[in-house]
């Protein structure tokens, strides 16, 4: 042992060396004749590139049918005019990729993810996807089952019960109060014409994002969009605008019964803030200090102060319209009641009390601190320039960011706070027992009871139940 | 083959501590990965979920730094933090902008020399600890499939008992064990850390050497259990009810441990089988059959012999029967017939990729390497890892179907739904 170093004062943490700036990289935008925009950030650390189709234009508009945009999305890669669906994924996986397409609030897409010397030949195989899909009965008929046995998993899972239920209280009807993987019913009606017709109306070339990211240049990609892209006529996307209906906020006590739960899952919250809104920065760091890290109000209360959970989050689920903002915990059975009783006191005393100087300097040190952490890989800067591309947000809105996060007051938080939460008119959700729930949740108000399935489950049947 | 080498040196300091050294200065950040070579594997029983929960008390103070102090230091430096306990290690882990390395050797030096924890923060923690346990395991939808099959396959070697632990040893958590844990398993000796990222290797080694290099080794012997099961020689069969809506099943057979020749066919067997929508058995019981649901496997890599584990979820109105049984002919085949040179060359590409995504992290690449000086014995086998697995042959696969993967040699958990009661809503 070096006996040198036994005078070394450990008693105060060490002094930061120099911060060194860090920038958000710059990335390459080209739009070609017929409205498709390319985008490229290159970074060649690994020989890995990563290139998505998006079309703007997601779940939001499932309409009646939920489910609609995501099962059109997983149907992309299940056959094309020439390749069948055994074809595209043997095609892709032999050569170490993967392939894949999806939904969101906002946009469906199709992907890959490859070794850079394979990409030409994975693009080609995504272009064929996504001009030339086929839609095929028997791959329409398998993927209907999968989904169906999904969301019979889901009625087994607490969390996702929960937030089923949560979005069901606040948005009712509205795709928003939908879940984007549908319904057993809406699942069941969709067929080959609406999923050909949703994927006409968003896959044109002036709707859609060609982003390419990693080991690949610009010019090797403008190409690459020109060759399988080029000729496609611009056409006119399907309106991508609509609006979120007025949604009547309101005091809802929701519970779902699982019968043998030995926790909650709970969630408070209401609509939230739209993505490209004014206030979401302030918002950001506002949820960031509620419930946003481990050193959050929330956590540090629930978790650290009563050993409630094992974790307590919230978090604003910002899409192009208002999505939902949700305080969360699994918690054990008997302190349900106590655990949301904590969550709407926090979000009242934030509110009403100033945030101190120095909870509001460590927030905001975490916050601007770990960009550098935000932006490692390709993929991270990917998802940013999307955000970017998606919600319309100015094109250095991530340099900007950290400035305007540290321009924040508390002032400025408190009014973010008294804008953007209600605590009063808060929908509160727990899946878990729902006898014992029924009669601690009463507190909150008028207590509505729901099986797994969304149905609503009469008084009388439950009151002697699992006590 | 792609050429990716993770670059670095190593070395240990006089008390034993291990560190190892990445360079990369792409970003300024560095990521801090400190390992101990202790598990819910060094546990006994009746004392299980010990080491799990230890874990927990890292973060509720030492000498220095009190409660909860940890992860404020780490998070308003602009820091991410977390750590994790497995069967055979515990990991401890920051990724900090660069300017702020010191603080991270500060605080994860402290703790490694002298924890100051009260029986409060035990309490709390014991019960965070059994939520979390709820969270993860008892309350999720299959959540226990895996400690139920492993509590089954092993009758001696301690990867019986599941890390997170039962909820009896949970409550049963003393301060004393806490302090004699420490002082037993956490020591410079028992210890590997790893830097990962953007510093001056000389100031480094000199940060390193200033905030460890002090910290003596506890006495006594620690633990080491070096157990195996004897050959199991008849199948084990068991069937569990949950709150499930779908029938499971888990199957598991006794394979070598993680640094075993076979243990590379082995893995790549799993890739071969399961991995992707074009792999066999996704192909043959999701696509084709449409009996399941999913399909996973996997060879578990451990430093005791491990298992080559299944779990499928079956298709509505499809049984765990039907499930076994398909498996079994399918096994049967690739025993008898091997694979095809296409799948195996699949499988080759498709590790490759992978083995290129599971570096695309500072943090990662510190937990890679740390992992393979700690349990592997040999860092440097990171890269050669690649190496080993093109080496792999049609004829080493099929053996190691025809080894490993027999009805004799298996556990087979059916997991089916509570039978509904009339009287239940």
């Amino acid at each position: 042992m070096a006996a040198g170093n036994s005078t070394i004062d450990r008693s105060m943490p060490p002094a930061p060396g120099t911060p060194k700036d860090v920038t958000f990289p710059e990335w390459f935008e080209h739009t070609l004749d017929n409205g498709l925009k390319v985008v490229v950030y290159e970074q060649h650390a690994l020989p890995m590139v990563a290139v998505n189709l998006v079309a703007h234009g997601g779940s939001f508009y499932d309409g009646a049918f939920p489910g609609l945009a995501g099962m059109t999305a997983e149907l992309l890669t299940k056959g094309s005019a020439t390749r069948s669906a055994s074809d595209v994924v043997e095609e892709i996986e032999f050569l170490g990729g993967s392939i894949g397409s999806t939904a969101g609030w906002d946009s469906i897409s199709i992907g890959v993810s490859i070794l850079s010397r394979h990409v030409a030949r994975a693009m080609e195989v995504i272009a064929d996807c996504a001009r030339n899909p086929a839609f095929p009965e028997e791959e329409i008929v398998r993927v209907r089952e999968q989904r169906i046995a999904d969301i019979l998993q889901n009625q087994s899972s607490p969390g996702m019960l929960a937030w089923e239920r949560f979005n069901h209280a606040v948005y009712g009807d509205h795709p928003y109060g939908q879940s984007p993987d549908g319904s057993v019913v809406s699942i069941s009606a969709l067929d080959a014409a609406q999923l050909r017709d949703f994927h006409a109306g968003r896959f044109v070339p002036s709707n859609m994002v060609l982003l390419a990211v990693g080991d690949v240049t610009p010019d090797e990609m403008l190409r690459q969009a020109e060759a399988l892209f080029g000729d496609l006529p611009a056409g006119t996307a399907r309106p991508t605008a609509g609006a979120l209906p007025d949604i009547e906020p309101g005091r809802r006590v929701h519970i779902v019964d699982r019968p043998r739960a030995v926790q909650s899952s709970v969630l408070v919250g209401h609509v939230g803030i739209p993505r490209d809104h004014e206030d979401f920065i302030a918002v950001y760091l506002l949820n960031m200090l509620f419930g946003g890290y481990f050193g959050s109000r929330l956590n540090l209360n629930l978790r650290e102060d009563k050993g409630y959970t094992y974790g307590a989050h919230a978090r604003f689920d910002a899409r192009r319209h208002a999505g939902p903002f949700s305080a969360g915990a699994e918690v054990r059975n008997e302190v349900t009641d106590a655990a949301i009783a904590e969550m709407l006191m926090e979000m009242e005393r934030v509110r009403t009390d100033p945030v101190g100087a120095e909870e509001l300097e460590n927030v905001k040190k975490y916050v601007t601190g770990s960009f550098p952490l935000q932006i490692e890989t390709p993929s991270q800067v990917a998802q940013r320039i999307m955000n970017i591309e998606l919600y319309g947000l100015e094109k250095n809105y991530y340099n900007s960011f950290n400035s305007r996060i540290l321009a924040l007051t508390a002032e400025d938080i408190r009014r973010a706070a008294q804008r953007w939460f209600d605590p009063d008119r808060a929908v509160i959700v727990a899946a878990g027992r729902g006898g014992l729930l029924r009669n601690t949740l009463e507190r909150f108000g008028a207590v509505e009871l729901f099986d797994a399935e969304g149905k609503r489950i009469p008084n009388v049947e439950t009151q002697a139940q699992d006590t | 083959m792609t050429n990716i080498n993770v670059d670095f040196e190593e070395y240990d300091l006089p008390n034993g501590m291990h560190v190892i050294l990445h360079r990369d200065t792409a970003l300024p950040i560095v990521a801090l990965n400190l390992w101990y070579h202790v598990g819910s594997k060094n546990e006994h029983d009746g004392e299980t979920g010990f080491a799990h929960l230890f874990e927990h008390m890292m973060f509720q103070g030492s000498a220095n730094v009190p409660a909860n102090m940890h992860f404020h230091h780490v998070q308003s430096a602009g820091g991410t933090l977390n750590a994790s306990t497995s069967f055979d290690r515990t990991n401890y882990y920051e990724t900090l902008p660069a300017h702020q390395l010191e603080l991270g050797l500060w605080l994860e030096s402290d703790r490694m020399r002298a924890l100051a924890v009260t029986e409060q923060n035990l309490e709390t923690q014991r019960n965070v600890v059994m939520e979390e346990r709820r969270s993860r395991y008892d309350n999720q939808p299959y959540g226990t499939m895996m400690m139920e099959l492993f509590a089954r396959a092993y009758k001696m070697q301690p990867y019986r008992w599941p890390t997170i632990g039962s909820m009896t040893d949970i409550q049963s958590a003393t301060l004393e064990q806490v302090r004699a844990f420490h002082a037993m398993y956490y020591r410079p000796e028992n210890a590997s850390l790893c830097l990962s990222g953007d510093f001056d290797r000389d100031t480094a080694t000199a940060l390193v050497e200033k905030y460890f290099a002090d910290i003596p080794n506890g006495e006594g012997e620690m633990y080491r259990p070096f157990v195996h099961e004897p050959p199991q020689t008849t199948q084990v069969r068991d069937y569990v009810y949950d709150n499930i809506p779908l029938p499971g099943l888990m199957v598991g057979m006794h394979i070598p441990d993680m640094n075993a020749p076979d243990f590379v066919a082995l893995d790549l067997l799993a890739s071969i089988l399961t991995s992707g929508e074009s792999s066999r058995l996704y192909r043959r019981f999701v696509y084709e059959a449409r009996i399941a649901q999913s399909v996973v496997s996997f060879a578990y890599d451990l430093e005791l012999p491990g298992l080559f584990l299944f779990r499928m979820i079956a298709q509505q109105g499809k049984t765990p029967e039907m499930l076994e049984s398909m498996l079994w002919k399918e096994l049967d085949d690739v025993r008898r017939n091997g694979v095809t040179e296409d799948e195996l060359q699949k499988a080759k590409n498709r590790t490759e990729t992978m083995f290129v995504r599971s570096v695309a992290t500072l943090a990662s690449r510190a937990d890679l390497l740390n992992s393979f000086h700690v349990l592997a014995g040999d860092a440097h086998r990171l890269n050669a890892h690649r190496e080993r697995i093109q080496a792999v042959t049609l004829e080493d696969v099929r053996r190691a179907a025809s080894t490993y993967l027999t009805e004799h040699n298996a556990t087979c958990l059916h997991y089916l739904p509570y039978p509904k009661k009339s009287s239940e809503q």
